[in-house]
């Protein structure tokens, strides 16, 4: 017997030495012996519901920062301690209620994994967490991907949270689990980045109806919603919950990387299904789309439902008219045409430009664009009249036709042959996390970009040597319309081999663009984007140099393939009098979802000429994942 | 007829006369609350309304947009939620037509939202259709 042991034995006994005893199955030695003999502590739900993580040691250690999440001085080191000391408080009448109305999925876990299965009524006892769970009515669970903002590439790795459902029908109003960081006004924007890269926000979750999230996600972000029904039992989503109440206020610190919004919901499910080894890939970085494809892994996700983004919609209802019907609706939310002006049109026409001009308005609205108060009456009359008509415009347009983990993987590791001056070379690239215009576009929003940590080097006469690394990447080319015309941009950090008079050298170049794209049919893409490049490397004569730069691009983007053309001009306009033109082609074909053959031409004018071609495999691997790491 | 049935009959009959003239109306139940000739919602403006009434105000202020445009469209998860907090009411169209009626005749979201919630509260202890 240890010390701790016979500590909390001599504790559970002091208090049955003087307070009345209830009628348990078991005595308190008996569950010491069983928790022993059983070696419960290390019972995988036990583990999940104290959040245990295995070190580099081997040893164990909960992710839990509060100290007000153990009854063992030694709980967040010792699983055996906490238990310990759950079993001695389920002995003692005065320490049990507190017990059950405090951590109550352990209560209820703690007396099934013993054997107490007589009556009880402990739970019933805890007022304020009754409460909290008349608010969740439901026993079915599912989990909603938020995809990124439209015009937000940085959001590519999207946002997760929990919704509890309620029957069809009232599925607006089911109780939602959100889980975030709590940030305080008063943090600038260093204290933020810090706070949250490194711990100090605590991590809350929040319970707000589905509605409010649908309308800040879809409607104020632009953000589809993907909603996954969880193939959870109504005993796992009721665990599922009275550990939210464990785990809801401050018990977690949030961080961005690793344990942010993704990682602690999927940690609940976790501690409702603990078997699955959900937690078990993630480790230094948790993307949110990683977390729903490891649930589909697992077998969890059942029927997928999407609530589009209302811009998107309403881009879509766009695409469907006319160009002077989009701009008729285009005056109508604006105020500056009646509603009457459209009555002399056919009926299915007018109510899809009515219909276009409502959710226009209703955009406008939410993006604060123009007087509020006039916009309003202006929905209004539209409502009127289109209330008014005889048949409604149509059914309503569907949502994407790929999931989020239907997408490659955001990691890249690929090979190639690549040919320049005659020569023949092999060239290797990793990449954090990648996703390109070239890239084929299941699962991924159209016209948006980003590209962290890609370094490429290349073999060739014995000599390995860095060619070029890409450190971040992010574009938007969203094609301007009759109702959006959305800036075009593109901001780049890079460390390049490059050509200068007297020869290649290194150089870092941070570089953006704005400017404008345009749709020319279909998928196809035009974009042109001005915009200047601050270089520093031993290349320039004063190390450092200013340019001007104008990069044009078509770029074709659909499931199976995609092709990206580009053209661009650089002079510099201080600091050095070179002037470079590249005219490069990059053709990518989709092999499955997580290879692809690629196929790039480029001729540069920097200022010698020089052609080169290059032909390369690649294949996709979880984000942010380090060649070497495992799996 | 026997005197005494008759004068029985007879005492009943005032009896529910007398009910009917004094006793609180009780509330239209079924899809008789949304018959074109119904007079609406008896609760005053301001009365307190129940924790359910509150939930779908606050629903129908938060989401009059997205309502709307289902009203507009017949259909959608928005109307859905609305139709739902109406259980007594089978016949769906007959309540379309009302809330259809009631947000063309309302220029102001507040007003079509507390209309809502006082038509739920006004009929909360009607019984549900037996299917």
């Amino acid at each position: 017997m240890t010390l701790l042991h016979f500590v909390a034995l001599a504790a559970a006994c002091l208090h049955l030495c003087f307070t009345p005893a209830p009628a348990f199955a078991a005595s308190l030695h008996d569950d010491v012996a069983r928790v022993d003999a059983e070696r419960i502590d290390q019972d995988a739900q036990w583990i999940a519901l104290l959040h245990y993580r295995a070190r580099r040691d081997g040893s164990l250690e909960s992710e839990a920062d509060s100290p007000q999440f153990f009854m063992a001085g030694q709980g967040k080191q010792s699983p055996r301690a906490e238990l310990l000391a759950a079993v001695a408080a389920l002995h003692a009448p005065e320490e049990r209620q507190g017990l059950a109305c405090r951590f109550p999925a352990r209560y209820e876990w703690l007396r099934a994994r013993l054997g107490h299965d007589g009556p009880d009524s402990a739970l019933d006892g805890c007022p304020a967490l009754s409460v909290w769970l008349a608010g969740f009515p439901g026993r079915q669970a599912s989990i909603v991907f938020a995809s990124s903002y439209l015009e937000s590439p940085s959001s590519t790795f999207g946002h997760t949270f929990l919704r509890i459902v309620r029957q069809s029908g009232n599925e607006l109003l089911s109780p939602t689990i959100n889980y975030a960081a709590r940030t305080e006004a008063r943090d600038g924007d260093l204290a933020f980045v810090s706070k949250g890269l490194f711990g100090g926000f605590p991590g809350v979750a929040d319970e707000l109806p589905f509605y409010r999230r649908l309308r800040t996600y879809t409607e104020i972000e632009g953000r589809d919603l993907h909603d996954y029904a969880l193939a959870l039992e109504p005993g796992e989503v009721r665990r599922l919950l009275l550990h939210t109440w464990e785990t809801k206020d401050g018990i977690f610190d949030y961080y961005f990387l690793d344990e942010n919004c993704a990682y602690r919901t999927l940690a609940l499910i976790d501690a409702a299904r603990p078997h699955a080894g959900l937690l078990r890939r993630f480790h230094a970085v948790t993307v949110p789309v990683d977390t729903i494809r490891t649930l589909r892994a697992a077998g969890l996700l059942g029927e997928h439902r999407v609530w589009p983004s209302v811009p998107k919609a309403v881009r879509g209802l766009e695409a469907e008219l006319a160009a002077p019907d989009a701009a008729a609706a285009s005056r109508i939310a604006l105020g500056q045409a009646d509603v009457a002006t459209t009555d002399g049109l056919a009926p299915q026409r007018q109510a899809k430009l009515l219909r276009l001009a409502y959710e226009y308005g209703s955009v406008l609205i939410d993006r604060d664009q123009g007087d509020r108060v006039q916009r309003k009456e202006i929905l209004g009359a539209i409502t009127r009249a289109r209330l008014a008509q005889p048949a409604p415009a149509g059914a309503p347009g569907l949502g994407p036709a790929f999931t989020p983990e239907d997408g490659h993987d955001g990691g890249l590791v690929a090979i190639g042959a690549l040919r320049r001056g005659g020569r023949g070379l092999l060239n290797l690239e990793y990449a954090a996390f990648e996703h390109t215009l070239a890239d084929p576009l299941p699962g991924y929003e159209p016209h948006a970009a980003i590209t962290l940590l890609h370094p490429s080097v290349e073999l060739g006469d014995g000599k390995l040597r860095l060619r070029e690394v890409d450190w971040l990447t992010v574009q938007s080319a969203i094609p301007s319309s009759t109702l959006f015309a959305p800036q075009a941009w593109r901001v780049q950090l890079r460390t390049a081999r490059r050509q200068y008079a007297d020869g290649e050298h290194m150089a870092t170049s941070l570089a953006y663009h704005a400017g404008k794209a345009w749709q020319l049919g279909g998928n196809l893409v035009f974009s042109v984007l001005p915009g200047a490049s601050i270089d520093t490397g031993s290349g320039l004569p004063h190390r450092a140099a200013l340019a001007g730069v104008l990069r044009n691009s078509l770029g074709y983007q659909a499931s199976a393939w995609s092709l990206q053309l580009d053209m661009v001009t650089e002079k510099y306009i201080a600091g050095s009098r070179l002037r470079r033109q590249a005219l490069q082609a990059n053709a990518m074909l989709r092999l499955s979802r997580n290879l692809a053959l690629t196929i790039g031409a480029a001729q540069r004018q920097s200022p010698r000429r020089e052609g080169e071609l290059l032909v390369s495999l690649r294949w996709r691997q979880r984000s942010l994942r380090l060649p070497w790491e495992a799996d | 007829m026997p005197l005494v049935g008759a004068s029985q009959l007879a005492a009943l009959a005032v009896a529910v006369l007398q009910a009917a003239t004094t006793a609180t109306p009780a509330p239209p139940c079924g899809c008789a609350q949304f018959a074109p000739d119904a007079a609406g919602a008896e609760t005053e403006a301001g009365a307190a309304l129940s924790a359910n009434a509150r939930r779908l105000r606050d629903f129908v202020l938060f989401s009059h947009r997205r309502l709307g445009a289902d009203l507009v469209q017949r259909q959608g998860p928005w109307l859905d939620t609305v139709a739902s907090a109406f259980p007594h009411c089978a016949d769906d169209q007959v309540k379309l037509a009302w809330f259809r009626q009631a947000l063309a005749s309302t220029s102001d979201t507040r007003v079509f939202a507390e209309r809502i919630a006082q038509q739920s509260d006004s009929s909360r202890a009607c019984p549900l259709p037996v299917r």
